[in-house]
């Protein structure tokens, strides 16, 4: 073994990086391949009651058309199977696909594609998560628009309130991100003499996408490749399937290689972005600073299909209470349906959210009982030994040491002189 | 991208007679054209491409600044004209995109792209800038002021072109600013930008001339005409210029977008307003020298 | 839609195309003659993924129909150095980390090549402002100005200034 911790070692891949030879996503050609493009929602909830192609596939250049009936397994997800990969009665958000084109030149898939006749009902749509949890709020999967609730249960809440001196409440909120790599999707599939089939894509996680495309697709997974490329940025927007599917589907229909890229359009739209979480705190605290007590109702939003959101939820939910000792903990997640774009891994994958409200209802809390921020988080800190609400015991827990060196390396309360030309 | 024609004329009078075609549009940096194209915002069936006709140059004479046209921000940054003559018109070229757009983006596609936040807008009304159109009938001056007609609209009529921008050197005594709110620094379109110019007299103290100009606060770049009354002919203070920044704010008509919100505009119009003047009022007393 | 032959010259090399109208040149130079080290992130000026110079600026290729770029000199990462012999500034690049995906390397790159061509010795600020039409989404830019910094340094060594 070489020795390598405290080595600056260089990227093996830089130098192709640098001089503009790595192979990217966008980057990938076959001769002779075809250009794909993806027909998506004009609405954001609406019932289908017309979709024909006709004028599309008769258009010179147009090698295929493929929609729902196309599909041999039409149903996705990772928690929960509720995404069509094509639209079949219905639309959900304003990305959702609803044919997918492959034509000679991008300039004809493109044309195709305003040659698709759809006609819709619209249907009301719902963008906010609290007002879809409301019983009489339009549907946007079956009967209910909750489509998890995650709980966590530890010590008795009510008891907590009871020995509390003081109850602090606070709502936070946190917006909807978009990853946007500098590198947008982009894949290419092609299918060998013998139905092997070959995606070659700027993706994450190989493996899952090959699993799920061997459900999507009805082909055993020996017979799929998935190939990364170099990838342009993923920070977690590349973790699922996305285009891969409709390639490997219009390859297999033409015989031909295809390849698709998004456009930065098609990326805000219908790639996944962080879920906007709406989180309500309550805790209960003794006049010394001594938490008792919190309660956490977390809204996570999200938008049309499942998704990661489940999983990411799940997450949030364990980091719920902070990194604090708190004997009485209460913690309920809610997985929300809206007609918004559909929430998936984003880095932190659920937390950063709640480190976000965490961290402003604790100095809410400081500043009620008038401690100070620093000497109140120091008190209530994880340590060796202690318990998460999930039960989980910690060990090797370095919190109140690296708290007190970063106050130290950020000169925390130090007169901070401010220099305009620094700046 | 749709599909189109494409010239590139190397003389106005062949530019003009191509831009009398029908569905013809003047391609300058194509900073904005080619947006609107690739969006289908436009469909225009042809491109007549200016970038041949001799319109690139900062020429000074009889006390006239005439940029072409096709001038870029970086070749305004770069001219010694601009940077001493007309130094808010740097300040905004300098805020303009990044140095990829500034080496595309012309002076005079920024102009008749007549939005509401065109950078180089403002410094341009306080200089009381004039534009020279040329057309099948010949050539017009037209006072900046009356250029801009709406939001994305200007006082060109078809088969135009914008040919010159023309401002008068100032005079001793001036000083003048531009400041620009973005939500970022750079790559980012103003949420409000500010120019403002102020003309002392000989007692370093009277103001003489004085223009304000703002920009994204109203359908189109404009004067603030009542701001400027408080000043004109008065001793400048700096509880003048604090009355001027309000009269500012108050005489603008700002909206919320996705930007900012009519509130926040019309507050930091006043900020940006009394900023700026105050820098202007400075330079013309000789305390400070462009772009300091 | 009539297609034109143009005549490109590309890091020093000419080559004669045909092109249409509304060809841009980062399709023409990625598509057609293969130079896909120029990147395109957003086809609307924003990212600066798609940077080449022209005629030694930086411009935007996914802004410019390849009509317009006729008897110009342009330079594409390909054009900046190669493996075997790196350019100071892909040096400095890979040895202050100053690439994670390396999507915006070749738009960086030569948005500070145009820089230190006409500054050698830029300051911080000026190195910021150069690159500030080029987005990074991983690397958070400090090791891409330190690398700047890194290549002006190596490249003025010996002529005479500090
Ligand atoms: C990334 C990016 C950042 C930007 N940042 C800014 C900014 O900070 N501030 C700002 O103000 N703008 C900004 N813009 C907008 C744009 O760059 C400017 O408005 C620019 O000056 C337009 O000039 P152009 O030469 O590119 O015009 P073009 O796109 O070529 O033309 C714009 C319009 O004007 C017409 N036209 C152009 N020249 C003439 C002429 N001489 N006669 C008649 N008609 C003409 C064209 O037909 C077209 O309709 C930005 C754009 C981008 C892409
Ligand atoms: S692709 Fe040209 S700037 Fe993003
Ligand atoms: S290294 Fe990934 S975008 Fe810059």
């Amino acid at each position: 073994m070489t020795h390598v911790i405290g080595q600056r070692i260089p990227r093996h891949d830089a130098i192709l990086q640098v001089t503009g030879k790595a192979e990217y996503g966008i980057d990938l050609a076959r001769r002779g391949m075809l250009h794909a493009k993806v027909l998506r929602s004009a609405l954001p909830h609406a019932k289908l009651l017309k979709l024909d192609t006709t004028r599309a596939r008769n258009l010179p250049g147009v090698a295929a058309v493929i929609t729902a009936a196309d599909v041999p397994n039409n149903r996705f997800g990772f928690t929960h199977l509720d995404q069509p990969l094509l639209a079949e009665d219905k639309v959900r958000y304003r990305g959702d696909a609803i044919a997918a084109i492959a034509a000679d030149s991008l300039k004809t898939a493109e044309e195709a594609l305003r040659l698709i006749d759809v006609e819709y009902e619209p249907l009301p749509g719902i963008f906010d998560p609290v007002q879809a949890m409301e019983p009489d709020a339009p549907k946007i999967h079956g009967e209910s628009n909750i489509a998890s609730h995650i709980k966590i249960r530890y010590g008795d809440i009510e008891l907590g309130w009871s020995r509390s001196d003081e109850i602090v409440e606070d709502t936070l909120t946190t917006q909807m991100i978009e990853h946007a790599s500098i590198e947008p999707h982009a894949a290419l599939a092609e299918v060998d003499g013998r139905g092997m089939v070959t995606v070659h894509s700027s993706v994450q996680r190989p493996f899952l996408i090959a699993t799920d495309l061997s459900k999507i697709l009805k082909i055993p997974l020996n017979r799929i490749r998935v190939v990364v490329t170099a990838v342009g940025g993923g920070f977690g927007g590349k973790n699922e399937i996305t285009m891969e599917p409709y390639i490997c589907l219009l390859a297999l229909k033409t015989g031909k290689p295809v390849k698709l890229v998004y456009t930065r359009e098609e990326e805000f739209q219908a790639t996944t972005v962080r879920h906007p979480y709406i989180v309500k705190y309550k805790s209960g605290v003794k006049k010394d600073g001594t938490l008792v007590a919190r309660q956490a109702r977390i809204v996570s939003d999200a938008g049309a299909y499942v998704s990661w959101g489940e999983s990411t939820l799940s997450k949030a939910c364990i980091h719920g209470a902070g990194p604090y000792r708190i004997p009485n903990v209460k913690i309920d997640g809610y997985l929300v349906y809206t007609n918004n774009s559909i929430g998936g891994a984003m880095r932190g994958f659920g937390v950063p959210q709640l480190g976000f409200a965490h961290e402003v209802h604790t100095d809410h809390i400081a500043e009620k009982l008038g401690i100070d921020p620093l000497e109140f988080r120091l008190k209530n800190a994880l340590v060796d030994g202690s318990s998460l609400p999930t039960g989980q015991v910690l060990e090797s827990v370095p919190l109140k040491e690296t708290m007190r060196q970063a106050v130290q390396l950020i000169g925390w309360k130090k007169e901070v002189a401010w220099d305009e030309k620094a700046r | 991208m749709p599909s189109f024609e494409y010239s590139t004329p190397t003389t106005v009078d062949q530019a003009i007679a191509l831009l009398n075609q029908s569905g013809a549009s003047a391609l300058a940096g194509g900073t904005d054209l080619l947006i609107h194209l690739r969006a289908g915002i436009v469909a225009p069936k042809q491109l007549v491409d200016l970038s041949a006709l001799d319109l690139n140059y900062v020429r000074k004479d009889d006390g006239i600044i005439r940029i072409g046209a096709m001038t870029t921000f970086a070749e305004i940054l770069d001219s010694d004209v601009v940077r001493r003559d007309l130094p808010c018109l740097a300040e905004s070229a300098a805020e303009i995109g990044a140095v990829q757009t500034r080496n595309m983006a012309t002076l005079g596609g920024n102009l008749c792209s007549a939005v509401p936040s065109a950078d180089s807008a403002p410094p341009l009304l306080v200089y009381d800038a004039r534009v020279k159109i040329a057309g099948s009938d010949g050539e017009r001056l037209v006072p900046l002021e009356q250029f801009f007609v709406g939001p994305k609209k200007n006082a060109l009529k078809p088969g135009e072109l914008l040919i010159e921008i023309q401002a008068s050197v100032p005079l001793p005594r001036t000083g003048a600013r531009f400041l620009k709110l973005g939500r970022r620094k750079a790559m980012s379109l103003a949420v409000v930008n500010v120019a403002a110019r102020l003309t002392l007299g000989q007692d370093h103290r009277r103001v003489e001339n004085v223009r304000i100009a703002l920009g994204a606060v109203a359908p189109t770049p404009r004067r603030a005409k009542r701001a400027e009354s408080v000043l004109q002919g008065s001793d400048v203070s700096e509880s003048l210029i604090d009355r001027a920044a309000r009269a500012a704010a108050d005489e603008i008509a700002p909206i919320s977008d996705l930007r900012a919100t009519a509130t926040f505009r019309r507050e930091s119009s006043r900020v940006l307003v009394k900023r700026a003047l105050t820098h202007a009022w400075q330079m013309a007393t000789g305390e400070t020298k462009p772009n300091d | 839609m009539i297609e034109r032959q143009i005549e490109l010259r590309v890091n020093g090399q000419s080559f004669t195309i045909l092109v249409k109208p509304q060809d841009l040149l980062v399709d023409v130079l990625r598509d057609q003659l293969g130079f896909t080290g120029t990147k395109k992130g957003c086809g609307t000026g924003e990212c600066g993924a798609c940077t080449i110079l022209l005629d030694g600026k930086p411009v935007n290729s996914c802004l410019m129909p390849a009509l317009r770029a006729r008897n110009k000199d342009i330079i594409t990462i390909e054009g900046l150095g190669t493996p075997e012999h790196l350019h100071p500034l892909q040096q400095a690049f890979i040895e202050n980390a100053a690439v994670q995906c390396g999507f915006c390397a070749p738009g960086m790159l030569l948005s500070a090549k145009a820089l230190l061509d006409a500054n050698s010795h830029p300051t911080e600020t000026e190195i910021r402002q150069a690159i500030s039409g080029n987005l990074c989404r991983c690397t958070g830019y400090a090791k891409i100005v330190q690398a700047v910094k890194a290549a002006a340094q190596a490249m003025t060594q010996g002529d005479g200034n500090p």
